[in-house]
């Protein structure tokens, strides 16, 4: 196996800006509900949120986040069904892990059933 | 129909609803709907917005109301907003709304309803948004303001 000459480094390579910071638990998640998160989905998955210790980010492919336990914010993304979304908390919360963990889960299953 | 029709105009507007419970408010709003031409069947809309508001009441933080429903009473995407001094409880953790909007979307339609609903929701993240509301005077103003905020 003959290894390719190594390309020198740049020094001051721009660093592309991550969607969230690296340090951030999350995950992301396929909006299973089809009519997407408003409604009584957007309600059920909100007061879930609220009832986890961790404060927890929901984001959008575009950039767009809401906080997980307001419904305003939440409605305000328009979230539609299939969509990918990315959940992450501050890994410092107690619970953060399994807040993300709990809220993903949920999206991953038809609210509306 | 090759004239698109505006979500709110101020015939939909009512800055002084009526005192009453969530029934009361939404048939007021509901009536201006139908002296408009956008719903074709009061008793059955009203129906239809009941049993949305059953699954799960629409109240949000801050004091906002928004009983909507998609309806085959429904001929046109519409938007209503009603004020209400003493307040209205929409099921709301924190309290009454008295600031209400009643989205309507016609039985067939595609999903324009869920846009309208999202644009809504971001601007009443807005206190700005919700202290214009709180202090119009005038129905047009509010509803020009309202059509320009939520289409932009």
């Amino acid at each position: 196996m003959t290894a390719p000459h190594p390309q020198p480094q740049p020094v001051a390579q721009p660093v592309p800006v991550p969607t969230q910071e690296p340090s951030m638990i999350s995950r992301q998640v396929v909006v299973a509900t089809p009519i997407g998160l408003h409604a009584r989905p957007a309600a059920v998955f909100c007061r879930a949120a609220a009832a986890q210790p961790a404060t927890v980010t929901v984001a959008t492919a575009e950039g767009s986040t809401a906080d997980a336990r307001s419904m305003l914010s939440v409605l305000g993304l328009g979230v539609r069904g299939g969509q990918e979304v990315t959940l992450s908390a501050d890994p410092g919360q107690d619970g953060a892990q399994s807040s993300v963990d709990t809220l993903a889960d949920l999206l991953a299953t038809d609210l509306d059933a | 129909m090759t004239t698109s029709t505006a979500l709110i105009t101020a015939d939909l507007v009512d800055l002084d609803l009526p005192a009453g419970d969530r029934a009361a408010a939404v048939r007021s709003l509901a009536e201006r709907l139908v002296a408009a031409g956008r719903v074709s069947d009061l008793e059955q809309f009203l129906a239809d917005v009941e049993a949305r508001e059953a699954q799960m009441p629409t109240g949000l933080e801050g004091g906002i109301g928004i009983p909507h429903c998609r309806s085959a009473a429904v001929t046109v995407p519409t938007l209503g907003f009603g004020r209400s001094a003493a307040g209205v409880d929409f099921g709301a953790e924190d309290g009454p709304a008295d600031l209400v909007f009643l989205i309507a979307a016609p039985a067939g339609g595609g999903d324009e309803h869920m846009t309208v609903l999202a644009a809504l929701a971001r601007r009443l993240m807005r206190s700005s948004f919700k202290d214009t509301l709180r202090q119009a005077t005038d129905a047009a103003q509010a509803a020009d303001f309202i059509a320009k905020e939520v289409s932009a």
